[in-house]
């Protein structure tokens, strides 16, 4: 098979994995999501959701427990972007917008955010051997997440716009 | 490389470039955003014009940095290939803006459309044309 080739079907295959934890997610299937993880594998939503944990037994518990306190969710992932370290590994940026239901009356919490992905070829396929989130922002919550590392404009265009939003 | 390959390629990287255009954007990656246009792109944001990539960077300039953050989604990608080395595409897009708290204003989210081209230079796919319009535009009329 040529290269290229090769390369093409990986991308696609990560993309399909990518796509069955959001759909293993929003079904509520914690032992399903678990299955997409290496055995060794490091996953990170940030300190209101645990902070850094290892292994696929944390990655089931964790779901079981955080999806339970919604009535319903729904993930939905774009801008996907794969780099290739070689033939057997990847890592990845994947955008995220996630709605998340609390019922009772409550708003909805959402968020605005990032997988920073690491990948595996295993014997069963790819899966993630890292899985970490950073958010650019929130609503209906205020979770401790880490950012996406957003630049700082130039103090003088800062200045420069509140100048302006003071004049009207 | 046969021409199948080639072309599923070229799909890729095409999409790789409108995620680096999302990321760049909303890293405020300035120089990583103007290094993925060709130097005399045709940029069109509703009625704002803006034409080459030095008047783009301004234009982001006066911008972006009103917004404490903002997030673009692009989805629904359909790419033509027109002559090689050239291509004009079609994307969803949704875009999520949060004013500095002391604004106090809703967050800004748009659901648009993105139209365009892009060529195929000896660095790789660069956005030749990009116009950005409105979901509600897109409706016929009653």
């Amino acid at each position: 098979m040529e290269p290229e080739l090769r390369r093409l079907l990986d991308h696609q295959e990560i993309t399909d994995l990518i796509h069955d934890y959001c759909a293993y997610v929003d079904t509520y299937q914690p032992a399903k999501v678990a299955a997409l993880f290496t055995a060794d594998c490091i996953t990170d939503y940030g300190p209101s959701f645990g902070g850094e944990s290892v292994g696929p037994e944390l990655v089931e518990k964790g779901c079981a427990y955080t999806l339970a306190t919604f009535e319903a969710t729904s993930h939905h992932v774009t801008n996907i972007r794969l780099h290739f370290e070689g033939d057997d590994t990847a890592r990845g940026v994947t955008y995220l917008y996630a709605w998340h239901k609390l019922g009772d009356g409550k708003p909805d919490f959402q968020i605005w955010a990032r997988y920073l992905d690491r990948f595996t070829r295993t014997l069963e396929g790819w899966r993630f051997s890292e899985r970490r989130l950073g958010v650019a922002g929130q609503a209906g919550a205020r979770n401790d997440f880490p950012g996406i590392g957003r630049r700082s404009p130039d103090p003088a265009l800062l200045e420069k716009i509140r100048k302006r939003r003071e004049s009207g | 490389m046969n021409d199948s390959t080639r072309e599923l390629a070229d799909r890729q990287a095409i999409a790789d470039l409108l995620a680096d255009y999302c990321r760049t954007l909303d890293e405020l990656n300035m120089d990583g955003f103007a290094a993925l246009f060709t130097p005399d792109c045709d940029v069109r944001y509703g009625p704002v014009c803006v034409d080459g990539v030095d008047a783009l960077l301004e234009f982001m300039a006066g911008t972006l940095p009103r917004f404490a953050s903002h997030h673009h989604y692009v989805s629904n990608l359909r790419i033509v290939f027109e002559i090689a080395k050239r291509a004009s595409f079609e994307s969803y897009i949704y875009a999520w803006h949060q004013y500095p708290p002391k604004k106090r204003r809703d967050d800004m989210i748009l659901h648009g459309r993105y139209r365009g081209v892009v060529v195929e230079t000896p660095d790789g796919w660069r956005i030749a044309a990009l116009h950005g319009s409105m979901a509600e535009d897109e409706r016929p009329s009653a």
